[in-house]
């Protein structure tokens, strides 16, 4: 029994970290204002300067081709992080690294970093008035690529997010979904390492959710590293390997989803029937059982320390009254579990 | 990488930016409308120097190079307020800033990009102009192309200040400090003179320095001369670029380093 309770579903090598937060900190300073006298209120009322802490010593690694969900409610701070890894906002304190395969490291502001990053910001803006292909031509030519080399790769680029009709179209004319897929596009014209993704399915309907999620699975798939925030926990259930978790600026945890949701069993469901069709409830230990279709059920909730104890107790009370135990299964978390319970070993 | 082919990038990369700033302002409404004000100036010019008894082709050229001025100076400071604070405001800037580029190349290109806008319509404008002008009998001479580079030198400086303003505030705060330098610039010497003599005294040092940060504009003033045909020396006309040309380079380095040190 107790090789239930630790179980962890194939174990894996990670490989070194290429995203790496050492204890970022980042303090907003919000400007005080006067108020001046209006008919509302008569009074001159001033407002201090305050400071907002948006993340709080978030250290983070994320290994070489994990595609990596950042969880966490709106305003928690996840966009706060992703633009101090992609070098927009500096960090009041430490620092992002972004790491090459040599394992060189390099400040999330320089220049190296950046031709390492294809960054898809939150509710990307474009200058609609360019089209796709102007759009690429554009970007690419502030990576510092060739026009040629560029253009050459516009088509595979374009066919990979399902724009390929689109390529003469102005970005004006596009759905939300199209323009979604166009900034992914244009986070992959150098074929870089990494991907900052922030909260690429938000605003889309449910077909271009799907389009977006499997673009990012695909894109996974050739080794690439993808960061990723949400505050939908099924899209990181979906595509994730690797998940962390942020609540008002402080990182809860982070780590592999497998063995996080394979971590804690919640409790153990026991199917059994009793003898003569018998009702289980007037036993003491069998009182919680419920009747389905075929039998009954019994749930034992995962009290860390009398688990098995239980369990075996419901067992043996099954057995003495002559009765057949269909199935014993252990009832694992989810993450939506792990992470409303609060109780989330990250 | 070399050294040339890094210079060759970093110029690239502000050129890529000044393009697509020049495509997004053309677009501009107020482009438009302050280039078809500017037609109906000049077209007013010619109906008025057919209609008067004096010099017409005179009268055509004076209403025609204010037209110009006004309406060059009215696109420096409104889309130059513009120019970095509706980036920032659409948030169309994050795409950009992240790629390694330095924060000044982007300013500069905007900038670029909106001098590629003032001088296509300042050619636009004067091409339109000096047909009317020879068809009402007048005679080119080179004070006139004088007088346009010198003007296309204040846009230059007005957008440059400009842009200055919207780096660190809205675009349309900026275009209200902008027009306020655009107007106290031609009221230099004015300010001048009230700077030594003005009531109450404790104004004195205010205007004083006003007049020595602000541009003097009206150096770049010549419509007077060239309508009374009077010379531009080469020495006037390249001493008066030149100071265009400082004070440009001293807004645009104000306007970089605030940019490089914004929280965005
Ligand atoms: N520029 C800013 N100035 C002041 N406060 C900010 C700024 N940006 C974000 N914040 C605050 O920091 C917190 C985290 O914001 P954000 O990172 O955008 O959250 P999320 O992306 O998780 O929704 C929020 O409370 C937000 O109000
Ligand atoms: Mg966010």
């Amino acid at each position: 029994m107790s090789s239930l309770k630790a179980s962890v579903a194939g174990e894996r090598e990670l490989s070194p970290p290429v995203i790496v937060a050492e204890e970022v900190t980042k303090r907003f300073r919000t400007p005080g204002h006067v108020h001046f006298p209006s008919p509302r209120s008569f009074r001159f009322r001033f407002e201090k300067p305050t400071v907002k802490v948006a993340l709080e010593g978030v250290s983070l690694a994320i290994p070489r081709g994990e595609i990596f969900g950042f969880l966490g409610p709106n305003g928690a701070g996840k966009t706060t992080l992703i633009k101090t890894i992609v070098g927009l906002l500096a960090p009041t304190e430490g620092r992002c690294l972004i790491r090459d395969a040599d394992g060189r490291a390099f400040d999330s502001h320089t220049r190296e970093a950046k031709l390492k990053l294809g960054y898809l910001p939150e509710q990307p803006y474009y200058h609609e008035f360019l089209t796709a292909e102007e759009f690429l031509l554009f970007h690419g030519r502030l990576l510092g690529l060739d026009d040629k080399e560029i253009l050459a790769k516009v088509p595979p680029l374009l066919k990979r997010v399902g724009l390929t009709q689109a390529r003469h179209q102005k970005l004006e004319t596009f759905s939300k979904g199209m323009l979604q897929r166009v900034g992914l596009a244009q986070a992959l014209i150098h074929d870089p390492d990494i991907l900052v993704l922030d909260e690429p399915m938000s605003g889309l309907d449910p077909i271009g959710r799907r389009e977006v999620r499997e673009i990012i699975t695909a894109i996974g798939e050739t080794g690439k590293t993808i960061f990723f925030s949400t505050h939908i926990i099924h899209d990181v259930e979906v595509i994730c390997t690797t998940v962390g978790y942020i609540r008002e600026g402080v990182l809860m945890g982070a780590g592999p989803i497998d063995k996080l949701l394979g971590k804690t069993v919640r409790s153990m469901e026991i199917r059994f029937s009793l003898a003569d069709g018998r009702d289980p409830r007037e036993v003491p230990a069998l009182k919680q059982a419920r009747k389905t279709m075929d039998g009954w059920v019994i749930e034992v909730e995962a009290d860390a320390n009398r688990l098995e104890y239980d369990v075996q107790e419901v067992l043996r009370r099954v057995l003495d009254g002559k009765g057949t135990v269909r199935s014993v299964v252990p009832r694992r978390s989810t993450l939506e579990d792990l992470l409303f319970t609060g109780s989330a070993p990250l | 990488m070399s050294k040339f082919a890094k210079k060759a990038r970093t110029r690239r990369q502000v050129s890529a930016i000044a393009a697509v700033t020049f495509q997004e302002l053309i677009r501009e409404k107020i482009l438009w409308s302050s280039f078809l004000f500017g037609l109906l100036c000049v077209a007013l010019a010619y109906l008025v120097s057919r209609l008067s008894f004096a010099d017409n082709a005179r009268i055509a050229l004076d209403f025609g190079m204010a037209a110009i001025s006004l309406v060059g100076g009215l696109i420096s400071v409104v889309m130059g307020a513009v120019l970095v604070a509706k980036e920032v405001h659409n948030r169309t800037h994050y795409l950009v800033l992240t790629k390694p580029i330095w924060r000044w190349q982007f300013v500069l290109g905007r900038v670029a990009g909106l001098l590629g806008v003032l001088a296509v319509n300042a050619a636009l404008m004067s091409a339109i102009l000096v047909v009317v002008f020879l068809m009402s009998g007048g005679r080119l001479e080179t004070s006139f192309f004088k007088c346009l580079a010198l003007q296309v030198a204040e846009f230059g400086v007005l957008s440059a200040v400009a842009c200055v303003f919207s780096v660190f505030t809205t675009s349309t705060l900026a275009a209200v400090f902008a027009s306020g330098i655009w107007v106290a610039g031609h009221a230099m010497a004015d300010i001048k003179i009230l700077a030594d003599k003005t009531e109450p005294y404790w104004m004195r040092p205010l205007l004083k320095t006003v007049s020595e940060i602000f541009p003097d504009l009206t150096r770049f003033d010549v419509k007077a001369e060239v309508s009374h045909s009077l010379p531009i020396t080469w020495g006037y006309f390249a001493g008066t670029a030149a100071y265009g040309l400082a004070y440009m380079v001293f807004a645009l380095a104000a306007a970089c380093l605030i940019f490089s040190r914004k929280e965005l």
